[in-house]
């Protein structure tokens, strides 16, 4: 057993049997009690100094409650594994911090992919997927801004999920423009996004990044400038669509139907029906109503 | 005969049964090397990992609404394809990249039995394989042919690209329900996406044969792939086709235009970098898959009931909801 507990309190390194400490699962209250105020830090011995890793988030809170540190000499994920079990039973381990585990496994660790996704699942409630571990593993790369965000989970993992599919240009743009308030993205938007980006020819990536910059320039409202982003994008990724909608739109401005009914397309034209709805409240504009409704006839020459 | 397999990597309970030692010699004298799973690291899709494993084979794959409802009972002894084709669902659909084969033919035959009895008319065999490639070793066909034989009303599509029809023309005889159907893409998209299948020229080869020995053959033009210059691509392959096949050899043709679950292009992207076929106008479905805009596909499919011998050819489409029939006027 590599694992090792350091009193901090006399420095002097003493074996532990954490073990059984960290596979313990039923602790009493008062154990619990006891065990919430040492809070472990895990540490890396580097040779001549011990160097911490990451700690609890509760740890900087409440440095007088200073408890062992961890030292892990690992070399088999085994042992990262037990100290993960252990560091969960003291504190939560945050998405950013997981972030750094698992920076920590690739880079210095060399772990492979499927032994990245085998920790990920098992000790770290990443789902397994690749992509699941690569906006993970860009977290510790995000403007400081944005990991502060994420350490106080005021921003969704989500989004971040979603954005790193981009190409890392624009990725760092976008996120540098989110640390900085100078955009505002929902997950679904940034879905949206990163699937229309996913559909263009990587020869147009110089000017989908022109587009996203003069949109993140412009003097538009937060919201606007989103709009502007994804309307442009979405114009390049799916012209054809772009087509029909502003086709379907035209035909329907030309029915001139009074604001009396709003008429959709099926989703993406796919469909052979139209969805109609409307209001009336007099009676006489009933036939008004079916007036308007039988100039719709020739909309379904579009679906 | 080749069969694109390299290596039988072969677990102790199939190497202790009958069949297990009839599918290593057959791997023998095929020159495929013969060893056990824990002799290599299970990386290749040219290796077929051969187990015991009795779990169920036949899946009853149905269709989404608004595609017409063919429930199809998908018969698969091998999971896991040697063939390498950058579209192919398979990247996503199975956790394994490996092949396995089950050599417990069997309990295979019990379940289609059992299926048949039930009232299912429709399966089919290379849908998580290619259909023939592995025949060589496997002689999985003779074993389940019986059976469709004496179940005319049931029918069976087998899919493949691959040309290994020797087993099938020496060991089987053709039945009315059962047939092979190809497919075909244009040499350029076999070259660059359909990796390690054989050369679509030799696929209708392979085809020829076993339409001249009697058996029903159809084909599947499927995925068809609207890059740039498609249109003189599959112009010229819908004209080798019948300079070579006369269409009243053919039972039918399918078309059906690329499309793909949700995820599945990022895989192919992570997977095969710089295939471009995944980066086109695809949007989502109503049974949530992504295709070509749809006045695309049906423009598509127009050109081809125009190149296509069409009065003596029955023509479908493959995985397109109802309103794409009738646009373009198939029955079904
Ligand atoms: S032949 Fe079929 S099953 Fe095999 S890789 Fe190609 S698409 Fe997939």
């Amino acid at each position: 057993m590599k694992i090792t507990a350091i009193s901090q309190a006399n420095g002097q390194l003493k074996t532990s049997p954490l073990l059984d400490y960290a596979r313990q699962e039923k602790l009493s209250d008062e154990k619990r009690a006891e065990q919430q105020k040492l809070l472990p830090t895990w540490v890396v011995d580097e040779g001549s100094e011990l160097k911490v890793l990451w700690q609890p988030r509760k740890f900087a809170q409440t440095s007088e409650n200073r408890g062992p540190l961890l030292l892990v000499e690992e070399t088999q994920p085994s042992h990262i594994e037990l100290t993960l079990e252990l560091w969960q039973q003291v504190d939560r381990i945050s998405a950013l911090e997981k972030g750094y585990v698992l920076n920590f496994l690739k880079n210095k660790k060399k772990s492979t992919t499927s032994q990245l996704k085998q920790l990920a699942s098992q000790s770290l409630q990443i789902p397994p997927a690749e992509q699941w571990i690569e906006t993970y593993l860009a977290f510790p790369q995000l403007p400081s801004e944005l990991q502060k965000q994420l350490q106080d989970e005021q921003i969704s993992i989500n989004l971040f999920y979603q954005l790193n599919d981009l190409p890392e240009e624009l990725f760092t743009l976008l996120t540098q423009a989110l640390a900085e308030q100078r955009l505002r993205l929902t997950v679904q938007e940034a879905r949206q996004l990163s699937t229309a980006v996913r559909r263009l020819p990587r020869d147009e990536l110089p000017e989908i990044i022109g587009l996203a910059r003069s949109c993140l320039e412009s003097k538009d409202d937060l919201k606007k400038q989103t709009e502007k982003l994804l309307n442009g994008i979405n114009k390049r990724a799916y012209p054809e669509l772009t087509n029909y909608r502003e086709n379907f739109s035209k035909k329907l401005e030309e029915l001139d139907l009074d604001g009396r009914i709003n008429v959709k397309p099926p989703q993406n034209f796919e469909g052979d029906y139209l969805d109609f709805s409307f209001r009336w409240s007099k009676e006489e504009d009933f036939e008004k109503l079916l007036r308007a409704i039988k100039k719709c006839r020739r909309l379904f020459d579009l679906v | 005969m080749k069969t694109g397999l390299k290596r039988l990597l072969v677990e102790r309970e199939a190497r202790n049964t009958k069949r297990g030692r009839e599918i290593i010699e057959r791997a023998e004298r095929l020159g495929i090397e013969v060893l056990s799973p824990d002799e290599i690291e299970q990386n290749s899709r040219q290796s077929l990992v051969l187990n015991a494993v009795s779990s169920s084979h036949v899946n009853k794959w149905e269709h989404h609404p608004p595609l017409p409802d063919r429930a199809e009972n998908c018969i698969s002894p091998v999971e896991g394809c040697p063939f390498d084709c950058c579209y192919c669902y398979l990247l996503t659909y199975l956790q394994e990249s490996v092949p396995r084969a089950t050599v417990n033919y069997e309990l295979i035959y019990q379940e289609i039995e059992q299926r048949i009895k039930t009232g299912e008319k429709y399966f089919s065999l290379g849908e998580l394989s290619d259909g023939l490639e592995l025949e060589p070793v496997m002689h999985f066909l003779p074993f389940i042919w019986n059976l469709f034989q004496k179940n005319e009303q049931v029918r069976l599509e087998i899919r493949s690209k691959s040309i290994n029809v020797g087993p099938v023309l020496r060991e089987l005889m053709p039945l009315k329900n059962v047939t092979f159907a190809w497919t075909l893409s244009p040499p350029s998209v076999a070259r660059r996406i359909e990796l390690r299948t054989a050369a679509p020229k030799e696929r209708i080869k392979a085809l020829k044969r076993l339409a001249e020995a009697g058996f029903n053959c159809a084909l599947r033009l499927d995925p068809i792939i609207l890059q740039r210059d498609w249109e003189e691509e599959y112009r010229q392959l819908v004209e080798h086709i019948f300079a070579e096949i006369n269409p009243k050899q053919l039972q039918y043709i399918i078309l059906g235009c690329f499309r793909f679950p949700a995820g599945l292009d990022q895989t192919i992207e992570k997977r095969f970098p710089g295939r471009d076929f995944i980066r086109d106008e695809f949007v989502r479905g109503p049974d949530g898959k992504y295709r070509y805009p749809r006045f695309r596909r049906t423009a598509a499919y127009r050109k081809f009931l125009n190149w296509l011998p069409v009065e003596n050819l029955r023509v479908g489409l493959c995985m397109e909801p109802e309103y794409i029939w009738n646009d373009l006027v198939i029955k079904k």
